[in-house]
């Protein structure tokens, strides 16, 4: 590991055993800084390396923009990446679908998006948010839909909320849902918010619309496995369940790089690489994007996973899920 | 050669303190920005007041006492200081500050290399709210956060009492997250 990490410093793309291997990261936000609400704004800001947090609004305008993204996907070898909408203004804040849409623009061939929706007050408003979504989702290079529970405050067994994964199957668009308690401030870290088991319901109900299971149910909170054994499980009961493990192998929620690469060994132990997709939940600071990409492939070798094996996690399932075909 | 004349021998000044006479440090550089006073009291100690600031955001005042350990071609000092931060913008906190810092410098030559090694501890106040059903709990907690400071650098003297100072600084802010370096360019003088 210690060799692959040395070639890795003087590599121009990413390797795994010593070969070049594609990546794509199916997990990033963009954003406008003052959207996001003044407690999450300081937890984020606590995050960057001393000065970029006295002053972070600078730092992340750059970073938080389509071209941001390419630069963080040329830092770290990446061919392609996956922009997220966001409607939690509670607490991560927003990112609208028309913001993402527009940052595709600055390089439609290697950024895509995922829409989302505002659900707050869904009882008056569900009509309009869902046609929201669907006409994000007509649009060129939205290709997928994400939300989150605990950060949207609705639970995962709601059956009211059940027509977002009906839209989101007639335009084919894989539903990334966060599971596991989030670090944020007024996030709800209740069950059911947070624990896919709520999430079964949903699941069977819509066979088909494509689910992710993202963070794998990890505990930002107490930083611990959570609920990664309930993601394997219905991985393997349901054909339309994927599985995500961005953010929970970061050096400040793994410092030990002890959890990304049990997720992973979990995984192949119940037969389920090939319904494994990579994302970081980037780019939280510059270079966020390289160094977890480099953990997962550190986890990964730890787990024993071939390079054909490594190759579907960090590319080719993705492709699969939601092209259909390769994109390279 | 009038260049040659005018680079007197450096000395270590209000960089490296223990100071015979009053001298201050000025420096601007990114993140930080300084003014440092000396104030001797005798042949071993001085008084030292320094404002230190990030950015535009992060205030630190401080006043202190600075001991000569050694004096000969090489100069070694320690400090003291007792002060406040106030740090606006997301990451606003304020609080008592305290440090330990070790000086040295050359006392010979044209151009004096210094370094400078710190220990630094601030005292904070974390206040958690947890909302819940049946109301809402507040704790207010002390929380230490602990920093090294450090900066290493070459003074050049000009005339008997004008310096130019240039410097690196790497911290670790807050231990054990290495921060981004920085550099400064700064002027010292000292009365004659």
């Amino acid at each position: 590991m210690f060799i692959t990490f040395l070639m890795a410093c003087g590599a121009d793309s990413l390797l795994y055993k010593e070969n070049p291997i594609r990546a794509m990261d199916m997990h990033l936000h963009v954003g406008i800084w003052n959207q996001i609400p003044d407690a999450t704004q300081t937890d984020l800001a606590t995050r960057f390396p001393f000065p970029f947090g006295l002053e972070p609004e600078s730092l992340t305008d750059q970073v938080l923009t389509g071209e941001g993204i390419i630069n963080e996907l040329d830092k770290a070898f990446l061919e392609s990446g996956f922009m997220y909408a966001v409607y939690a203004p509670r607490s991560v804040g927003v990112a609208t679908n028309e913001y993402v849409i527009s940052q595709l623009k600055s390089n439609p061939d290697r950024l895509f998006g995922m829409a989302s929706l505002q659900v707050d007050d869904w009882e008056n408003q569900k009509d309009v948010q869902l046609d929201a979504l669907a006409m994000a989702l007509e649009e060129s290079g939205m290709i997928g839909v994400k939300i989150a529970h605990p950060h949207q405050h609705f639970r995962m067994d709601d059956p009211d909320f059940f027509e977002i994964y009906s839209v989101a199957a007639e335009f084919n668009a894989p539903v990334y849902v966060h599971t596991g308690p989030s670090p944020f401030i007024n996030t709800n870290a209740d069950a059911p918010y947070t624990d896919p088991a709520y999430l079964e319901m949903a699941i069977s109900s819509n066979p088909d619309t494509e689910f992710i299971l993202g963070h794998l149910g990890y505990d930002f909170i107490n930083k611990k496995h959570l609920y990664l054994d309930t993601c394997i499980d219905l991985a393997q009961t349901y054909p339309n369940v994927w599985l995500e493990p961005s953010a929970m192998g970061s050096s400040g929620s793994d410092p030990e790089g002890t959890n990304l690469a049990k997720a992973f060994k979990d995984i192949k132990s119940a037969d389920l690489v090939e319904k494994t997709i990579y994302g970081s939940d980037g780019p939280q600071r510059p270079g966020f994007a390289k160094d977890y990409a480099e953990r997962a492939l550190v986890a990964m070798e730890a787990a024993n996973y071939s390079f054909a094996e490594a190759q579907m996690v960090m590319a080719e399932n993705a492709e699969q899920l939601f092209f259909r075909e390769p994109q390279q | 050669m009038s260049l040659l004349l005018w680079l007197a021998n450096a000395f270590a000044s209000a960089v490296v303190g223990a100071t015979k006479e009053w001298s201050v440090l000025t420096q601007v550089g990114a993140p930080w920005k300084q003014v440092r006073v000396h104030a001797p009291l005798n042949s071993t100690f001085n008084i030292v007041g320094e404002y230190q600031l990030a950015k535009t955001t992060r205030h630190q005042f401080f006043i202190g006492l600075n001991q000569l350990y050694v004096d000969r071609k090489w100069r070694l000092t320690g400090d003291v200081f007792a002060g406040t931060i106030k740090q606006i913008g997301e990451l606003s906190q304020q609080g008592a500050a305290g440090e330990l810092r070790l000086r040295a410098g050359r006392t010979t030559g044209k151009a004096t290399p210094w370094v400078s090694l710190g220990t630094h501890h601030l005292l904070l106040r974390d206040r958690t709210v947890i909302e819940r059903e049946s109301g809402i709990e507040t704790t207010v907690t002390p929380k230490h956060v602990w920093s090294l400071t450090g900066a290493v650098g070459i003074e050049v003297g000009f005339r008997d009492n004008w310096g130019v100072v240039v410097g690196l600084d790497l911290p670790w802010i807050p231990v054990p997250a290495p921060s981004i370096p920085g550099a400064h360019v700064g002027v010292t003088w000292s009365a004659k």
